[in-house]
């Protein structure tokens, strides 16, 4: 019943905005789609508490101090036998609590995921702009690289890069470098995508006069490209890189899960639910399940509103 | 001697490059492929006055509109300015002066401005690059004073182009084009996209501004009636020539060119004077593959084996064989 209160009364400009932005067709869409209001508020929610880790988090599992090994392999919401200590989703093997854990871990999936969707939008829209915008040998040479690089699975190619940067960096900086060479290897692995995506568009617009009408008053290649054709070809821009949100933290869940990705003193959720695989069988399901519902719902909730972006900027759906 | 034309168009080509890629023509054996778009147009324009080209589709209007701005390279020819070049590239400097000077009215109102931008943002972006008036206020002051001078209010600057009809879009273009103090407008097609009730009020407008700031236009269309409107002299395209050149009343009333001729007997006829028409025949050829000699031969009435041979050149501002060796037209009566 909230949402369907009137907007406040408009005063001023700042009020003015936020009404319009409601009354906005996309606003107007959001409200009336569950799924992507169910979504909103399961992403925010997780990125909330991803965000706010440190506060809100039981233990510090980052702490040796803290950790007890009597602790070990205590169930879920069950006092723990010789120490009494409740963990609302269990502990590992070594004492720490899985929901802190799991916060954690989500706060490192998520700036992976974030810097590497930013790292491969910037490239891929800059190359596809260019590519699209110049045309001819340079077009040519872009997108063929994009091709090639699409004909790999992008979890290779996130592999290959990773290893070079392995042999590059020097071991004693590997473990803080760790964390930026994934947002590059993944950001590698996707920015074909909105290169195509973008270059095409790019052809669109360039044929449209009102790119000429900006040549026409001496404008160099650089500010019309910026100013005139890239604001016009970012909407399915947008769409990708939420869907693409949620397949960068798969993707880094899917490296640390084969032990390239995050080390255990940084844990993501992969690396999470690769230490949790190891006691799978031996009857400590928490370990592993938790942090994959967390990973699982993450991606859902991204990818949900990803797809209700995408209907939502169709104008043939409306 | 009189003073130089304000724009002077000489020998102007344009050849475009349409073969297949590289790879197609490697494993086809096909021969590289060019289509002359223009092929050897001359005119000169002299200040305030409005030079319309007119043609069929595909004639090559808008590409000579296009080449006299310089949006387009040219593949032959000169264009002079105000005694500048825009073919020269010698003459750079010079030409970024010119900008300002010159500027392009388009076809479609609804591709002409950039949708994400406010029409305000969009009228002031000449007046930025160019310097026109210095400071923020300045700038709005003259953004208001042009949409009042193309009969739009200045509020309607904080409203984005979907917001506006094409008539008025067609407004906004006009004071975008009006931004930097331009005297020389390129005018491609301006009404083209515009319901016929709108049409008259932005040609009125058009002129009242020509009148007002002493505006010179190249005015590119198909329409008969509106070239019949605003030209002062008029120029016949057919397949990237130029087949006559005549001032405007003089092209109305005598049309020299048989093509010409069929044009204006194409118009539709209220009056049902039952006065006898060439009636179209075929239709433009294509470009690729012109025909040989004269290219409207194949449907010229007059064709005769001249024609087919022997490109005519412009004599007296007609390119006609059977204008210069005096063919008259021999009418069928309509029965």
């Amino acid at each position: 019943m909230n949402q369907n209160v009137p907007p406040p009364p408009t005063t001023g400009a700042p009020a003015g905005r936020l009404a319009r932005a409601w009354d906005s067709d996309l606003a107007y869409s959001f409200r009336t789609s569950p799924v992507a209001v169910f979504a909103a508020v399961l992403a925010l929610v997780m990125v909330m508490s991803a965000i706010a880790a440190p506060l809100i988090a039981p233990y510090d599992p980052f702490d040796p101090a803290s950790l007890d090994l009597m602790d070990g392999f205590t169930r879920p919401m069950q006092p723990n036998e010789i120490s009494g200590k409740v963990f609302w989703l269990g502990s590992d093997g070594q004492g720490r609590d899985i929901f802190s854990a799991i916060l954690y871990g989500s706060r490192v999936s998520l700036l992976v995921g974030a810097a590497s969707v930013i790292f491969s939008l910037v490239l891929g829209v800059g190359l596809g702009l260019v590519a699209g915008y110049v045309g001819g040998r340079t077009e040519a040479l872009i997108m063929r690289v994009a091709d090639i690089q699409l004909s790999f699975p992008a979890i290779l190619v996130a592999l290959l890069v990773f290893g070079v940067a392995r042999g590059l960096i020097p071991p004693a900086a590997q473990e803080q470098a760790t964390l930026w060479v994934l947002v590059v290897a993944i950001g590698l692995s996707n920015w074909a995508q909105y290169a195509r995506t973008v270059r095409g568009s790019t052809l669109v617009e360039k044929n449209k006069v009102y790119v000429d009408a900006a040549r026409l008053i001496g404008l160099k290649a650089m500010p019309v490209m910026l100013r005139h054709v890239l604001p016009n070809v970012m909407g399915p821009v947008l769409v990708i890189a939420t869907i693409n949100l949620a397949l960068a933290i798969i993707e880094e869940a899917t490296l640390s899960f084969l032990g390239v990705g995050m080390p255990p003193t940084q844990p993501s959720l992969g690396t999470l639910i690769r230490f949790g695989q190891q006691f799978l069988f031996s009857g400590e399901w928490w370990i592993l399940f938790f942090p994959a519902l967390a990973l699982v719902l993450l991606a859902l909730a991204i990818n949900l509103l990803g797809d209700w972006l995408r209907d939502a900027l169709n104008p043939k759906l409306r | 001697m009189s003073p130089r034309p304000y724009v002077e168009v000489t020998d102007l080509r344009k050849v475009f490059d349409v073969s297949k890629p590289w790879l197609n023509r490697v494993i086809e054996r096909s021969p590289k492929q060019f289509l002359k778009a223009v092929d050897g147009v001359s005119f000169d324009i002299k200040k305030g006055e409005t030079f319309a080209l007119v043609g069929e589709s595909g004639s090559g209007k808008s590409t000579v509109a296009k080449m006299v701005v310089g949006l387009l390279g040219v593949s032959g020819g000169e264009v002079t300015i105000d005694n500048i070049s825009m073919t020269d590239p010698a003459q750079r400097a010079q030409r970024a002066k010119l900008r300002r000077k010159m500027q392009m009215i388009f076809q479609d109102p609804y591709a002409s401005l950039n949708p994400r931008w406010r029409v305000d943002r969009i009228i002031a972006e000449p007046i930025r690059a160019f310097n026109v008036v210095e400071g923020e206020a300045n700038i709005v002051a003259r953004v208001g004073e042009l949409l009042t001078l193309v009969g739009l209010h200045p509020d309607d600057g904080r409203k984005f182009p979907h917001e506006f009809s094409g008539g008025q879009r067609q407004r906004v273009a006009i004071a975008r084009a009006l931004a930097s103090n331009a005297d020389f407008i390129v005018c491609d097609e301006p009404t083209s996209a515009l319901d016929v009730s709108v049409q008259a009020q932005i040609l009125n407008l058009m002129r009242d501004l020509q009148e007002k700031f002493g505006l010179t236009y190249l005015f590119i269309s198909h329409n008969l009636a509106v070239v019949r409107h605003m030209a002062t002299r008029i120029g016949v395209m057919y397949l990237g020539r130029l087949v006559e050149v005549s001032e405007a009343k003089e092209m109305f009333s005598h049309p020299r060119h048989p093509y010409t001729r069929m044009l204006l007997d194409a118009v539709p006829d209220l009056a049902m004077s039952g006065r006898a028409r060439i009636p179209v025949a075929g239709e433009i050829p294509n470009p690729i593959n012109p025909p040989s000699g004269c290219t409207f031969h194949p449907r010229c009435p007059l064709v005769n084996e001249r024609c087919r041979a022997e490109n005519p050149l412009p004599i007296n501002g007609v390119a006609c064989h059977a204008v210069v060796e005096g063919r008259t037209l021999l009418m069928p009566v309509p029965a």
